[in-house]
C-alpha cells in the first residue's frame, strides 16, 4: 500500500497530511484528528483505520492542523477557528487531484470541529457523509479536561496555594501545559464551540461510542434529536487518553463497514 | 455492577494495569502506585465525566480524594448520585 506525505498551503502557513492508498477513485476519507495529547495517542489507531481504508480501495487522509503535529507553525500561534481553513485548504486540494466526494472522519475535537462548522463545511465541500469517533461536544469541557492536568500536578506536588489556572490563563498569562503553550485565544475559541442536540446536520453522521458498553446519556440527546445520526457502541480502550494502544481491528472494520455502505447507498459503488 | 467494579475496569483499563482486579477499598492508590500520576488522574476523571455524563469540578479535587479505592469510590458514588 502507497503512503505518502504532503505540505499542502493553507490559510497561516503549509500543513502537513498523510495519504493513505493511492487508488485515485471517486471518494476519499478525509481526516481531522483531535488535538495535543489526544493527537499522539490516537495517532497510531487512526492510521490503522486509514490502512484499512486504502486496503478496501478507499484513500484516506490525515491532516495535521497548523501549529499540531508535522505542520509548520507552533501551537500557541494556532486558533481553533484557523483550524476549519485547513479542513478546507486540504478539502480543495483533494479535489483538484480528482476526488470528487469526501467522508469526514472526526476524531474528538476533530469532531468538534466539524460540528461547529456543519453549514460552511457542507457548503465548501462536497460531503458525502461523516463519521465521529467519540466526539466532543462541548469545547468547554475540553478545555476543562486540559487545564485539569495542570491542576492535578499540582495537586500531586503537594502546593498548598491552589492556582485557578483557568484564570491565570484567560488572565492572559500563557500557561504550559502538558508541554502547550495555552493561551487565552485559544481557550476562548475552543469554550466557545459547543454543538447543540438541535443542530441540523447536514449529511449522514455515523456515531461511535468508544469506551463504554452503553450509549451515555449526553449521546442520546443527539440521537433522538436526529434521524441522520446512526450510532455504534464499541467497547474499545479510550486509547485516545491511554498510552500503549496501538492496533483496534473492531474499530478499523466497522470504519470500513460504515464507508462501504455510504458508497453503495450513494451509488458510487455497486453491491 | 457495583460502582467499585466498575470503576476498578475503568482505571484497569487506563493505566493498563493487571493486579487492579485484586485492589480492595482500603488499597491506597495517590503515592503508592507509581502509574498514578497526575495523567492518569486526569484520565480517570474524564472517563468518569464522559461515560456517566458528570462534570466534576476542580475545586471538588483533591489529594484525599486519590488516597484510596474507597475514597475514590466514595467521592464518585456521590456525584453520581
Amino acid at each position: 500500500m502507497s503512503i505518502q506525505g504532503h505540505f499542502i498551503a493553507s490559510t497561516k502557513g503549509r500543513i502537513f497530511v498523510s495519504q493513505f492508498g493511492n487508488s485515485k477513485r471517486d471518494v476519499a476519507v478525509l481526516c481531522l484528528p483531535s488535538i495535543v495529547e489526544e493527537l499522539n495517542l490516537s495517532r497510531a489507531v487512526l492510521a490503522k483505520q486509514c490502512q484499512a481504508f486504502a486496503q478496501h480501495g478507499l484513500d484516506s487522509f490525515i491532516l495535521d492542523y497548523f501549529g499540531t503535529g508535522d505542520s509548520e507553525g507552533e501551537f500557541e500561534e494556532s486558533s481553533f477557528n484557523s483550524w476549519f481553513g485547513d479542513v478546507v485548504s486540504v478539502g480543495e486540494w483533494l479535489q483538484s487531484l480528482g476526488y470528487q466526494k469526501l467522508i469526514v472522519l472526526g476524531v474528538r475535537v476533530g469532531a468538534l470541529l466539524l460540528g461547529v462548522n456543519q453549514q460552511k463545511l457542507h457548503a465548501q465541500l462536497p460531503i458525502l457523509g461523516q463519521i465521529f469517533w467519540k466526539p466532543i461536544t462541548s469545547g468547554k469541557v475540553f478545555a476543562s479536561q486540559l487545564i485539569r492536568i495542570k491542576q492535578a500536578n499540582q495537586m500531586m506536588s503537594n502546593h498548598s496555594e491552589k492556582v485557578n489556572w483557568r484564570n491565570e490563563i484567560l488572565a492572559g498569562n500563557d500557561t504550559e501545559i502538558a508541554g502547550y503553550v495555552i493561551t487565552k485565544n485559544f481557550i476562548e475559541e475552543i469554550e466557545a464551540a459547543v454543538i447543540s442536540a438541535a443542530i441540523e446536520w447536514q449529511s449522514p453522521v455515523n456515531w461511535l461510542e468508544l469506551a463504554t458498553q452503553k450509549i451515555t446519556p449526553a449521546t442520546r440527546k443527539f440521537v433522538e434529536a436526529s434521524d441522520v445520526i446512526t450510532v455504534h457502541t464499541v467497547h474499545t480502550p479510550a486509547f485516545w487518553q491511554v498510552p500503549e494502544v496501538f492496533d483496534l481491528p473492531e474499530l478499523s472494520a466497522l470504519g470500513v463497514t460504515i464507508t462501504h455502505k455510504l458508497l453503495v447507498e450513494y451509488k458510487w459503488i455497486g453491491e | 455492577m457495583s460502582l467499585e467494579v466498575e470503576l476498578k475496569e475503568l482505571i484497569q483499563e487506563s493505566l493498563q494495569l493487571d493486579e487492579v482486579t485484586e485492589w480492595g477499598a482500603d488499597t491506597e492508590i495517590l503515592g503508592a502506585i507509581p502509574e498514578f500520576d497526575s495523567m492518569a488522574i486526569v484520565t480517570v476523571l474524564t472517563l468518569v465525566e464522559e461515560n456517566y455524563g458528570i462534570v466534576i469540578e476542580d475545586d471538588e479535587v483533591s489529594a484525599e480524594v486519590f488516597e484510596t479505592l474507597g475514597s475514590l469510590t466514595a467521592f464518585l458514588s456521590e456525584k453520581i448520585g
